[in-house]
């Protein structure tokens, strides 16, 4: 019976420091919705932003881009997040930055430089030979995301023009699978997000420019596409402020570590 | 005593009505998001379509429903003479100590989480057919080699305890006839253990056709009908779980209305599966 009592003893404290928990503090939280690419970028800028104002609570989470408009739209999230254009007049929209997509193929591929023509043949299967455009034998195998994918809508908007991608190209649903598969296959060519690049990937210049923060910034690198923050006409202040510490100087750090190039 | 007795009997029943109560839940969701999709493309027009374009609304799942059928079936091919030899060996062939070993290494197969088997897809079996047998490598085949190591610990360890369930008496008449170890294990212990095995085999098989992650990165996901077993595909676990973050209004339906669809062939193969074990089990003479 002793033993009974103790458990119901602690199960007693356990419930009233629970019920206790939550009184005596004032939060005010945020919502904010939209883009998975632009995710890991509000996770890192939430953190840093909790470190320096305390006592705001802010929830963020994925669901693409149009469930990020959706949700601005009808106020049901505070904050936004698109990867593709916005184009809604019932919106505010703030821009806070830029993200390049490279066009790449194995490591062993001795092709450097596509023109915007080529890769649109490629993708849409009127190039299927290595050999129509270099001096190397192989069919290509053309890996590209899933439909919906902001990476796929950035690539298709910015290169295809309405063509079709072949519909016999490999999906991947995630950047790392498209590495993969890329690192794997020396006839292989996909795009990723330039934070994603790294040495076992070869990079291909788009039009004769190669893609970097330089190129991105001025302009001359086609392949990107914005990430924005959208609120309702009425703001609240957390939201704001959130919003322009987000644009301020001080997250530049965050921006130059996840490879997204700031609008000044 | 008497109270005590009764609450824990009323909880428990309690406990499985909640059980049951989610399960038919469940179904009656699944139903309510997947009927505008029905009645938006017809029926038909979506289990016998073959062409999946969400951007021009066109919905046909064909492809999907052959894909999942084929990569299950070719993984069960290759797995259930794999386990079954497996769990034969572990029961009445390998000495304690080797089981001792063997036992819980194939059972760590099972604690091996599908994103792991995907990568070593990925990086091994997918370069092993593209450098051997063409195509590029993101293949029915590469997806139903993987998915038959996943489902080799389940049909093994249920195997092994329906070999282990043979009662002691039949193999010792057995072996009083004179037989030899092979002959007792081929006319005796399978076909008593039989029915068990069936049951490890739809396990196994309602593990295979559910899988998604590892399918979803080594199939190739394209939505067209297969003309062999190295050309890419899409089932129907990996289409839900490709897009079902972007969808909205029809396609989020038509989503659900494929989950129905897996949902039926499951339950479908299960009822054949069932039946089949019943026709031919051997029924215990007393």
């Amino acid at each position: 019976m002793e033993k009974k009592n103790a458990i119901f003893f602690i199960v007693f404290i356990v419930l009233c420091l629970y019920l206790l928990m939550p009184f005596g503090e004032s939060y005010s939280k945020l919502n904010i919705v939209g883009s998975t690419s632009v995710q890991p970028l509000c996770e890192e800028l939430v953190e840093e932003y909790k470190k320096k104002h305390g006592g705001v609570d802010i929830n963020v989470q994925g669901g693409g881009s149009s469930l990020g408009i959706k949700c601005a739209e009808n106020s049901l999230a505070d904050i936004g997040m698109s990867s593709k254009e916005v184009n809604q007049t019932n919106l505010k929209e703030y821009e806070i930055g830029v993200e390049g997509i490279a066009v790449v193929v194995n490591p062993d591929n001795p092709i450097s430089d596509l023109s915007s023509n080529q890769i649109k043949s490629i993708f849409s299967g009127n190039i299927s030979s290595w050999s129509e455009i270099s001096n190397r034998s192989g069919m290509i195998n053309v890996v590209v995301r899933e439909e919906g994918s902001g990476t796929l809508d950035a690539f298709k908007d910015s290169i295809m023009n309405g063509t079709e991608i072949r519909d016999d190209a490999i999906i991947q649903n995630s950047a790392g699978a498209v590495k993969q598969a890329v690192i794997n296959d020396k006839n292989a060519i996909g795009f990723v997000s330039l934070v994603n690049l790294d040495n076992n990937l070869k990079d291909i210049k788009v039009d004769g420019i190669e893609i970097s923060e330089k190129s991105i910034r001025n302009g001359s690198y086609e392949l990107k596409r914005p990430f924005t923050f959208m609120t309702d006409k009425t703001p609240s202040k957390d939201a704001m402020d959130f919003i322009n510490w987000s644009l301020s100087n001080e997250s530049s750090e965050i921006f130059e570590k996840e490879k997204i190039i700031k609008i000044d | 005593m008497n109270i005590k007795e009764y609450l824990i009997e009323k909880s428990l029943s309690i406990i499985v009505l909640f059980l049951v109560i989610l399960v038919f839940l469940l179904i009656v969701f699944m139903l309510i998001e997947a009927i505008p999709a029905f009645y938006d493309v017809g029926f038909l027009n979506f289990v016998l379509g073959s062409n999946w374009i969400p951007d021009n609304g066109e919905f046909g799942i064909l492809p999907m429903i052959l894909g999942s059928l084929y990569i299950t079936s070719i993984a069960l091919l290759i797995s259930i003479p794999l386990s079954i030899s497996c769990a034969i060996f572990l029961e009445e062939i390998a000495p304690n100590t080797l089981k001792n070993i063997f036992k819980p290494v194939i059972q760590m197969l099972a604690g091996i989480p599908s994103v792991i088997y995907g990568f070593f897809g990925l990086t091994l079996i997918v370069p092993i057919i593209r450098n051997n047998l063409g195509g590029n490598g993101f293949s029915i085949l590469a997806a139903a080699i993987v998915l038959s190591f996943m489902i080799l610990p389940t049909i093994t360890s249920l195997t092994q305890d329906a070999i282990k369930s043979v009662p002691n008496y039949y193999k010792e008449a057995s072996f009083g006839l004179g037989s030899t170890q092979w002959q007792c294990i081929k006319r005796v212990i399978l076909p008593i253990a039989m029915p068990g095995i069936g049951t490890a085999v739809i396990l196994g098989m309602g593990r295979a056709i559910g899988e998604t992650l590892a399918v979803l990165m080594l199939a190739g996901n394209i939505s067209n009908i297969p003309t062999s077993v190295i050309d890419p595909i899409r089932t129907l676990t990996s289409n839900i779980a490709l897009e079902m973050g972007y969808a909205t209004g029809i396609h989020y339906n038509a989503l659900f209305a494929t989950a129905v669809i897996l949902f039926v062939v499951i339950v479908f193969l299960m009822i054949v599966s069932v039946y089949i074990q019943n026709r031919y089990a051997v029924k215990e003479v007393i």
